[in-house]
């Protein structure tokens, strides 16, 4: 069979600094194909899609489009050699319309050569005609800045025009709303659109499920499907192998920014694309003890949280965490496991709900946290320790040294004016002892250091508080195997010491084998709560995606304002 | 008496419109120019230079009126275009970069105003062109005194600012500015020449700014190099957070700027120092309104996203 | 569409660990330029010689008398960029120095205007400080009130807010003092010289003022607490900390050090209030400084040494040309510019690309090797998102002058 290949990077390297992102990569991409990047976070998925797109420049290499060296120095070059990227952070401009935010950036050039051919095409050589084509070629500059000030023109209809076109690739969308109005899968929407219009033939998404509902994944797929037999090529980012194999003809997998292998979707498995993805087999050996002495630790009832655009965040959550036992929450991206800690840790004021803490050091007495900030949390004595998702921007002070970040939850003991600088010195040290973090001292800037050396430090902060509960929120996204082992671990050691920790993952397969319970939650609700020790991974799967794991059209009823 | 103080607020108002027209092509690009006091300065000396040079060529009304907005424009959009390379490709704070301008523009502005009157230069002769009402001798009832009275420098700064609003609001260059100011990396996305917009913003904008020094200058103060710009030009600052960003709001702010700014002058009864009092008005409302928008907090009339950061694409 | 044949030749890289000695090599080099370029520029706009520049340049610094000016302004200047400094490593960017200094000095105007001479000195003297100081307060809080409460613009307001000052100083002096000069003067319940040297007492306030501003900076629970505000509002807000309470507080401080400024001008320097020249723009200058100085006490002494000594030869080589009182302002203003292009070159590194690479790429092996227990994880996706969190939510200007701040700080620790 014949393919013809739209575009080849051959050899493309790119380095941040001393790290490098991508290492010698050669790819390919077949017209009217959809193409799956698969890859690990960290692997270099997206800065090689952002070469293709005009983000970055590669430092070495050459990509053909079309079989021709071409060179992407920008979005707008991008955007002439047909290629359209779908970035994971949208790049739309709230403040506008959907239909500002498609038209916008868009090019017109006057077809001076058409006008030409035109005018020649009606002279009919008589002295007449010769007359009026000189005065046509004179007149033609005037006639392309007419044009081209028309074009400048914004039409008062310019949404109703669009929405027609739009309304023809079968897509639901009004056109003219603002697009901080809109849900994420309608700013999806609006991207994608966007790429379309302005003549893509080749379209990169990254990480577009990400945020959707399983319901919009399928939907999103059929778009892509019908984009491919459009003849349009197609590159999806992803590391979700259950996608890969369901939409892509082929899988490239990368894994530390170089280039492993592309292979046919329809002649590999699952299995051998994880191991291609990870370098080596997954049998994910975390050892799991059996929970010590599993008392109450920490009880939540019926929490009740809205968030700053007025949604529901979190609906009548309950559980218990227990004492020496790692309680995991599971749930699509963005379901409310991310409000859920920063409540439980003092960051929100829930609308209903209990949060009661056990004391350990007070006889078990019950003490309630709700609606106390982070600091009067701190002075009732209770030992909650927590590992945000946004390590630099929340956990960490990416300017300051370790030695301040270490004392940042500890800075304010005692009534002295002064901070003590002497104790949180010398438990940086026993951090970057212990936990082999890589730094040239403890005087560095946390920025500087790699995800993985970051993320101990702060890990390594929250454990050495002594803490009665940890909850820890995808601790290990964008570390490599040896790093999140360190972490599981550490986790591990916490709750052999009788730590109640609270576990929010990504991958099942790490939940199911490292917690001993898991809670699922859908869209801010409880959809179950299992042993992972019997649970399986679609079961988990299924509660994650219509809540309790039933069918979500009877559920269709439970809207926000119902629940006040 | 009163029809003198509306026709002398219009007048002072187009100083305010002109800096404020020009600021708000800055602030829509997403970089705020604190410097437009010290671009409107120098626009005041680029506009006097070509007023005398052109005088004394012996060319008429229109050759002065034209030889002074260009060389206006092209002093003032020179300290735009340092303002843009600080910012935009050396990146350096805006709001340090700004102040620097101002320093010096309103420095090199005294200097050269001293220079002036040790060599005995004059701006008298010259200011007659732009004193001169545009349409001639009219009428004096109140209408032709009011709206038709005026040099030709106060409908050219309207007609800027109307065609600036168009723009703005009307036009693919309009939107594709406002994009580059609210969110630089969707701009950038959608195939829009970020660094060029920012670029022709600073310099486009400097240089309408700049006229509105030379206005001051040639007509309101009649060639008199003795008043200062400098206050001028904060309050045309003040003007764009007035207006809200809105050139077309902008031409009544300036309006009811210039008729704050002259009040004191004409208002009887009030002693010299209340006359102080009555000047805090303009920026005492800028303030307000200033709160007022961040308590409403509606998305529309907030000031640029993008406002104050500059834009690096390979940002990480 | 393949017209873009040539590639870049270069590109832009941060770099986050340049040499303090290196990057004070760079300003240093920088300073020297501007001053042979204000000479360039004088020969060119005067009928000077080019030597004529320098000759008279240092004469400002040529007698005891002179030193001592030049001793005092810096010191105004420092304390000026000290008091700011909080508020910007906080970014809160107050640009309302300028008004809260002269609301300070407006304090002690009107317990002169008052008292002076009806009640002992001593007297009014306290009692003009403690109501400067109130006065700058004021007029500092009212802005971060507003920032605290609606996240209202501060650039934009304490810009405003300078402007209200001037007026309503004005307002105070043709009340009370109806000459119509527009200045009010003093002679009666001032601090005087202590032992013929009226600066003396001014440069000790500010050296007491710089080292507990270093002191709070470093060492205080609140220099932290503000640091970490100034980073991110989230971590803030993690660890609990009331950002409306910090920024408050520290505008309160930020107020309070401007009224002593206010209240050093009329009381202790000039013995008289004028809205144009008391303070005549040392607020903006302050601002300055702070930024240049990398909000850094020690580099804001040098830069305003330095700013001070351009700011004084030139008025000395002004007086002798007869080049008029803006000349200073146009040097000045032409030494900021050197000084401020070099934050770029500090700041980013230039990377040539491509076959411009080859050469250098010998040399970055080797750096390779010594970092290569770094290279654990590249992290090419996630880091971005969250440098992108970090700017979305400070949402300010300051965010490279933040960044460029980290080398410094090592460099005081040296120091130190």
């Amino acid at each position: 069979m014949e393919f013809t290949n739209v575009i080849e990077m051959v050899g493309i390297t790119k380095a941040f600094g001393s790290n490098y992102a991508n290492k010698n990569v050669n790819l390919d991409v077949r017209k009217g194909e959809i193409l799956s990047i698969l890859g690990e976070n960290g692997s270099g998925k997206t800065t090689l899609m952002n070469m293709l797109a005009g983000i970055y420049f590669p430092d070495e290499g050459k990509i053909f489009v079309n079989g021709q060296e071409a060179i992407i120095r920008s979005p707008l070059d991008a955007f002439n050699y047909g290629i359209g990227m779908i970035h994971q952070h949208f790049k739309l401009v709230d403040l506008f319309t959907a239909c500002d935010n498609i038209i916008l950036g868009e090019k017109h050039s006057f077809d001076f050569k058409g006008a030409v051919e035109k005018i020649k095409a009606e002279n009919d050589g008589t002295d007449k005609g010769k007359f009026l084509t000189v005065l046509k070629y004179m007149a033609l500059p005037f006639v392309a800045g007419f044009d081209k000030a028309k074009f400048n023109l914004l039409g008062r209809k310019r949404a109703k025009k669009l929405q027609a076109e739009v309304d023809k690739y079968g897509f639901q969308l009004d056109l003219s709303r603002k697009i901080y109005d809109l849900s994420v899968s309608e700013k999806q929407t609006v991207e994608i659109i966007k790429v379309l219009y302005r003549g893509a033939e080749i379209l990169i998404l990254d990480e577009p499920t990400a945020v959707l509902t399983p319901q919009e994944i399928e939907k999103l797929f059929d778009v892509l499907r019908k984009m491919k037999e459009d003849g349009k090529s197609i590159i999806i980012i992803t590391h979700k192998l259950n996608e890969v194999m369901a939409i892509s003809d082929r899988v490239a997998i990368l894994r530390k920014g170089e280039h492993i292998a592309t292979v046919n979707t329809a002649e590999t498995t699952e299995r051998e694309l994880t191991e291609m993805m990870v370098g080596s087999k997954v049998e994910l050996n975390i050892n799991r003890s059996e929970p010590g002495r599993p008392i109450p630790r920490l009880m939540v009832e019926g929490l009740t949280l809205k968030n700053m655009e007025g949604y529901y965040a979190l609906k009548d959550v309950t559980f218990t965490a227990r004492a020496g036992e790692i309680f995991g929450i599971a749930g699509i991206a963005g379901s409310g496991q991310r409000e859920l800690l920063e409540t439980i840790a003092g960051l929100y004021r829930p609308e209903h709900g209990d949060i009661y803490y056990v004391d350990p050091d007070d006889d078990d007495n019950e003490i309630d946290l709700k609606k106390k900030t982070p600091a009067q949390i701190r002075e009732l004595g209770v030992r909650l320790s927590f590992v945000p998702e946004d390590r630099l921007g929340m956990g960490l002070v990416g300017n300051m040294d370790l030695t301040d970040n270490v004392m940042l939850r500890s800075y304010g003991k005692g009534h002295s004016l002064f901070l003590d600088r002497k104790s949180p010195k010398k438990v940086a040290q026993d951090i970057v002892d212990e936990l082999a973090v890589a730094t040239p001292s403890i005087k560095t800037p946390v920025r500087r250091l790699s995800g993985g050396n970051i993320q101990k430090v702060l890990v390594g902060r929250e454990i050495a508080s002594a803490p009665t509960v940890f909850m820890a929120a995808y601790p290990v996204r964008g570390l490599d195997i040896g790093a999140s082992y360190t972490i599981y671990n550490l986790l591990n050691a916490q709750k052999e010491q009788g730590v109640s920790v609270i576990f929010v993952g990504e991958d099942l397969d790490v939940l199911l084998a490292l917690c001993d319970r898991i809670m699922v939650l859908c869209d801010g609700q409880v959809s179950g709560i299992v042993d992972a020790r019997t649970a399986s991974k679609e079961e988990i799967g299924y509660m994650m995606t219509s809540l309790g794991g039933v069918d979500k059209s009877q559920n269709q009823e439970k809207g926000d304002e119902n629940n006040d | 008496m009163f029809v003198t103080l509306i026709t002398q607020a219009i007048r002072f108002g187009v100083v305010f419109l002109y800096g404020s027209t020009g600021e708000t092509i800055v602030e829509k690009s997403g970089h705020l120019n604190l410097g437009i006091p010290g671009i409107m300065c120098m626009g005041a000396i680029g506009g006097c230079m070509g007023a005398n040079i052109a005088t004394k060529a012996g060319s008429g009304a229109f050759g002065v009126i034209l030889a002074t907005i260009f060389f206006a424009m092209l002093m003032a959009g020179m300290m735009g275009a340092v303002y843009g390379f600080f910012t935009i490709t050396l990146r350096c704070n805006q709001n340090v970069t700004g102040l620097i301008i101002t320093t010096f523009g309103a420095g090199t502005l005294g200097f050269w105003g001293s220079m002036m009157g040790r060599e005995g230069t004059t701006f008298f002769e010259s200011s007659k062109v732009f004193t001169a009402p545009m349409f001639g001798e009219v009428g004096s009832d109140w209408f032709s005194t009011i709206f038709l009275s005026h040099g030709v420098l106060v409908y050219v700064g309207i007609v800027i600012a109307i065609i600036v609003a168009i723009v703005l609001k009307h036009t693919r260059t309009g939107l594709s500015l406002t994009a580059v100011g609210e969110n630089p990396g969707a701009a950038d996305a959608a195939g829009i020449k970020v660094i060029k917009y920012k670029y022709t913003a600073c310099i486009l904008g400097a240089a309408i700014s700049g006229i509105g020094g030379a206005f001051y200058l040639l007509d309101c103060t009649r060639g008199s190099l003795e008043y200062v710009i400098e206050a001028m030009g904060w309050l045309a600052v003040a003007l764009v957070i007035f207006s809200l960003w809105r050139p077309n709001i902008g031409i009544l702010g300036s309006f009811i700027f210039g008729l704050l700014y002259i009040l004191p002058n004409y208002v009887e009864g009030v002693g010299f120092a209340e006359k102080e009092i009555l000047k805090i008005v303009p920026y005492a409302v800028t303030a307000l309104v200033l709160i007022v928008i961040s308590f409403f907090n509606k998305k529309e009339t907030q000031p640029p996203a993008g406002l104050g950061v500059n834009y690096f694409r390979e940002e990480r | 569409m393949t017209k873009f044949k040539f590639e870049p030749i270069f590109h832009l890289a941060k770099r986050t660990d340049i040499d303090w000695k290196k990057s004070w090599g760079i300003r240093l080099a920088a300073f020297i330029l501007s001053i042979l370029a204000c000479a360039v520029v004088s020969t060119l706009i005067s009928d000077r010689s080019f030597g004529f520049f320098f000759e008279n340049f240092f004469k400002a610094f040529n007698t005891p008398q002179k030193l001592w000016n030049f001793f005092h302004d810096t010191a105004i200047l420092l304390i000026i960029a000290l008091a700011v400094t909080p508020c910007f490593k906080m970014r809160f960017w107050n640009i309302g120095g300028e008004g809260q200094i002269l609301m300070g000095a407006l304090g002690s105007a009107v317990i002169i205007t008052f008292m002076g001479g009806k009640y002992p000195d001593p007297a009014t003297i306290i009692l003009s400080l403690v109501l400067s100081l109130a006065f700058g307060i004021v007029w500092a809080v009212i802005p971060a009130l507003f920032k605290a409460k609606w996240n209202t613009n501060e650039t934009l307001l304490t810009l405003m807010m300078n402007y209200i000052s001037v007026c309503i100083v004005d307002y105070f002096i043709k009340s009370e003092a109806s000459s119509g000069t527009g200045t009010m003067s003093f002679d009666k319940g001032v601090v005087g010289p202590i032992g013929n040297n009226e600066f003396i007492l001014k440069i000790i306030l500010v050296a007491i003022v710089t080292i507990f501003m270093v002191v709070y900076l470093r060492y205080s629970k609140h220099g932290y607490e503000l640091a970490v505000v100034g980073e991110s509002e989230k971590t803030a807000r993690y660890i609990g900390i009331n950002t409306k309470k910090v920024i408050v507080r520290t505008l309160i401080l930020c107020g309070a050090i401007c009224g002593l400024i206010g209240f050093m001008l009329v009381s202790a320097t000039n013995h008289s209030i004028n809205t144009a020249s008391t303070v005549a723009g040392k607020g903006f200058t302050g601002v300055l400084i702070s930024w240049l100085g990398h909000f850094n006490p020690l580099g804001m002494l040098l830069c305003s040494f330095l700013f001070v000594f351009i700011d004084r030869g030139a008025t000395q080589v002004s007086t002798y040309a007869r080049l008029g009182a803006s000349y200073p302002d146009m040097m000045t203003g032409i030494f900021f510019f050197f000084i401020v292009a070099t934050e770029f070159f500090i700041n980013y590194k230039i990377l040539p690309t491509h076959h411009f690479k080859k050469k250098a790429k010998a040399e970055e092996v080797e750096e390779d090797t010594t970092e290569t227990e770094q290279t654990e994880d590249v992290l090419a996706e996630t880091v971005p998102t969250l440098n992108e969190n970090v700017v979305e939510d400070t949402n300010s200007a300051v965010t490279e002058a933040e960044d460029t701040a980290t080398p410094v700080v090592e460099n005081t620790k040296e120091v130190e």
